[in-house]
């Protein structure tokens, strides 16, 4: 497929999104702003509200992007271009990351940069990239599903899962050992078992994006 | 060139026929003249909104009859011939009187009475030329 | 191989309901096929199997002389294809649909895709979800027909058109006809928009085609003879006969091989032939999914 061609792929697919995409820049900025204002009170609300932009781009992007093109019947409108299945996977990988990574890249180099130049509060540095990774995680995740199972109904379920887990992963992340300590702390801290909850969290959208490509290319019936 | 043609869906017979019969009307009538080259059949198909085997069977038909001429790779010209509009409506007088006479045979009537309607018929049609004289 | 628009060779397709079972259709360049066949018989997976959009188990499918599915985009290139359950994007226009299309195809004729707005009467600055069903059909095969493709494949481009965009849609149909090096697949219902524009016809019944052949060839070997026998006359059994209705003295036979032999044969049996009559595609279409169905279960 010529670059041509991938580039209005992934541009129709951000037309389409456009509405959502504008909303959540802007949201994403807001919740930034607010994070400046340097109280304790601001500095939650606004980390909590950049946590929810980033999980609400996550979620809506891969259902307005993928599970409505199918819902909608404009898949086979799509198929009739000269692309492959493997080429259309391409596509909506890459209209979904390219979307979503640099919006979240600066949601999160906002926060992490507001964080470091507020002060003492170095030590939740790191929890805070863990949690940030995660929407980021659950977006990939959510991804593959939509394209490789096709249905509606399994993505809510998926979408569900993970926001239900979010409350549970924070509850597992502050119990282990020394982190309540390390968060304290002025500095960040990187410790063994961050760095790994962090690799993890990389492998598996790593993963998530392999196995997309990999039961695509099996399947028989694509439309 | 624009045939002209129009077809008719209500019109039982086949479609290839009634170009035929409305080609050979033009040729009749004197509209179309021998030599006069016939629309080339995907024209006449595209004209006509039909199917391109329709045109060819209703050319390759009239070639037949002798009524058109191809000539390769150019097309089809009305054919030469000084009587042929009187061929044609000869050829249709024949195909009429056939039917005549099957109609006749279905009815169960003698050859006698089937003349004998002939002629009714003749009068029948001549008379009000005699009122008027 | 060359001059062939699309080939499938022994294809087959297995549902848990449905099967397609050894499907061989050929299309030359140059012609227009009409796909019909109940609703059912698999006129829309042969369809899918054709454009790659499913992958056939067994047999050969070649689009422009592009083995599919493996080369279905550099096939897709030069196809245009438009299905009855394919939908444009709503919120968007159709002008952003134009544009969009004529941004991935240099083929695309805009001086002709005007035209077709007006002969389609359709409003390219109008989003796609305020379209009725009508023009939501003509818009997608305005996208198809702009560009000119090679081949179209459309599968039922008439079906829920009012009469004015049907004989819109068959006259632009007709016009790609005009090129000799372009063809032409569709599916349909309706029955006389088939006959009327095509040069071949293919019969599907539950996943298996009946019949493919030149449709004149095919209309002419189709009669319905209709008789009526004296006092005394029984009805003889002739070959070629695949059906016959008969209330007391008059009877119905229909053939499919008519060769004109058949009236002359029933007059030396003594039954007086009242008409031998041409059957509309409607009416052969019917018959023959009735027999090839008692055939089945025979």
């Amino acid at each position: 497929m010529n670059r041509a061609l991938l580039s209005r792929l992934i541009l129709k697919d951000w037309y389409l999104a456009r509405a959502t995409l504008a909303l959540v820049a802007a949201a994403g900025c807001a919740s930034i702003g607010v994070l400046y204002l340097r109280s304790e009170a601001t500095g939650f609300i606004g980390l909590t509200a950049a946590f929810i932009v980033t999980i609400l781009l996550g979620v809506s992007l891969p259902m307005l992007t993928i599970v409505n093109e199918r819902k909608r019947q404009n898949l086979a409108f799509v198929m009739s271009l000269p692309i492959s299945p493997m080429e259309y996977t391409t596509a909506k990988i890459l209209s979904n990351v390219l979307a979503f990574f640099p919006i979240w890249l600066a949601i999160t180099a906002g926060v992490l940069w507001t964080i470091a130049t507020a002060g003492s509060y170095g030590g939740i540095i790191p929890v805070t990239l863990v949690l940030a990774l995660t929407p980021f995680v659950a977006f990939c995740v959510l991804v593959a599903v939509a394209i490789v199972l096709e249905s509606e109904l399994v993505a809510i379920i998926t979408m569900g899962a993970f926001n239900v887990s979010y409350s549970f992963y924070w509850f597992f992340l502050v119990r282990i050992p020394g982190l309540q300590q390390e968060m304290k702390s002025p500095v960040a801290i990187w410790s063994r078992p961050i760095l790994s909850i962090i690799a993890a969290e990389i492998a598996i959208i790593v993963v998530a994006v392999g196995l997309t490509f990999f039961f695509q290319s099996r399947k028989r019936d694509f439309v | 060139m624009l045939s002209g043609i129009v077809l008719s869906h209500a019109d039982g017979r086949p479609m290839y026929l009634q170009i035929m019969e409305q080609i050979r009307q033009r040729i009749a009538v004197g509209d179309w003249p021998a030599g006069q080259p016939l629309p080339s059949i995907r024209q006449m198909a595209t004209d006509l909104q039909i199917s391109v085997i329709t045109v060819k069977r209703a050319y390759f038909e009239l070639e037949r009859e002798g009524v058109i001429a191809t000539q390769q790779g150019k097309g089809s010209v009305v054919a030469d011939g000084a009587d042929l509009g009187a061929r044609i409506y000869e050829q249709d007088l024949a195909r009429h009187l056939e039917q005549v006479v099957r109609l006749g045979a279905l009815l169960g009537l003698t050859p006698m009475e089937i003349q004998s309607r002939l002629r009714e018929t003749l009068e029948r049609l001549a008379a009000p030329e005699k009122d008027r004289t | 191989m060359s001059d062939l628009a699309l080939r499938l060779d022994g294809v087959n397709k297995r549902y848990r309901f449905f099967e397609l079972h050894d499907i061989h259709l050929e299309l030359p360049l140059g012609r227009i096929m009409g796909f019909i066949g109940p609703n059912g018989a698999g006129k829309s997976t042969t369809i899918r199997i054709l454009m790659g959009l499913v992958h056939q188990e067994g047999g050969e499918v070649f689009v422009l002389g592009h083995r599919m599915p493996d080369q279905q985009a550099a096939a897709k290139w030069d196809v245009g294809f438009a299905s009855e359950d394919m939908r444009l994007y709503d919120s968007a226009t159709l002008d952003w649909h134009m544009r969009f299309i004529r941004s991935i195809f240099s083929t695309w004729d805009h001086a002709y895709a005007q035209v077709l707005l007006k002969r389609f009467d359709l409003k390219p600055e109008q989003r796609i979800k305020g379209l009725s069903h009508g023009q939501r059909v003509k818009a997608a095969l305005l996208l198809v027909l702009a560009r000119r493709p090679r081949l179209l494949v459309l599968d039922e481009p008439t079906t829920g058109l009012d009469p004015v965009a049907r004989h819109e849609v068959l006259r632009e149909l007709t016009d790609v006809m005009g090129d000799e090096r372009r063809s032409v697949l569709f599916s349909s219902h309706n029955t006389q928009d088939v006959e009327q524009i095509s040069d071949q016809i293919t019969f599907i019944d539950r996943g298996h085609i009946i019949d493919s052949r030149d449709k004149e060839t095919f209309m002419d070997r189709w009669r319905r003879i209709r008789v009526e026998l004296p006092s005394g006359v029984q009805l003889p059994a002739l070959s070629g006969v695949i059906d016959i209705k008969q209330t007391g003295r008059l009877a119905v036979a229909t053939t499919n091989t008519y060769d004109g032999v058949l009236p002359r044969a029933y007059e030396a049996a003594g039954v007086r032939v009242q008409a031998v009559e041409h059957m509309t595609l409607e009416e052969i279409f019917v018959q023959n999914v009735q027999c090839s169905r008692e055939a089945g279960q025979a």
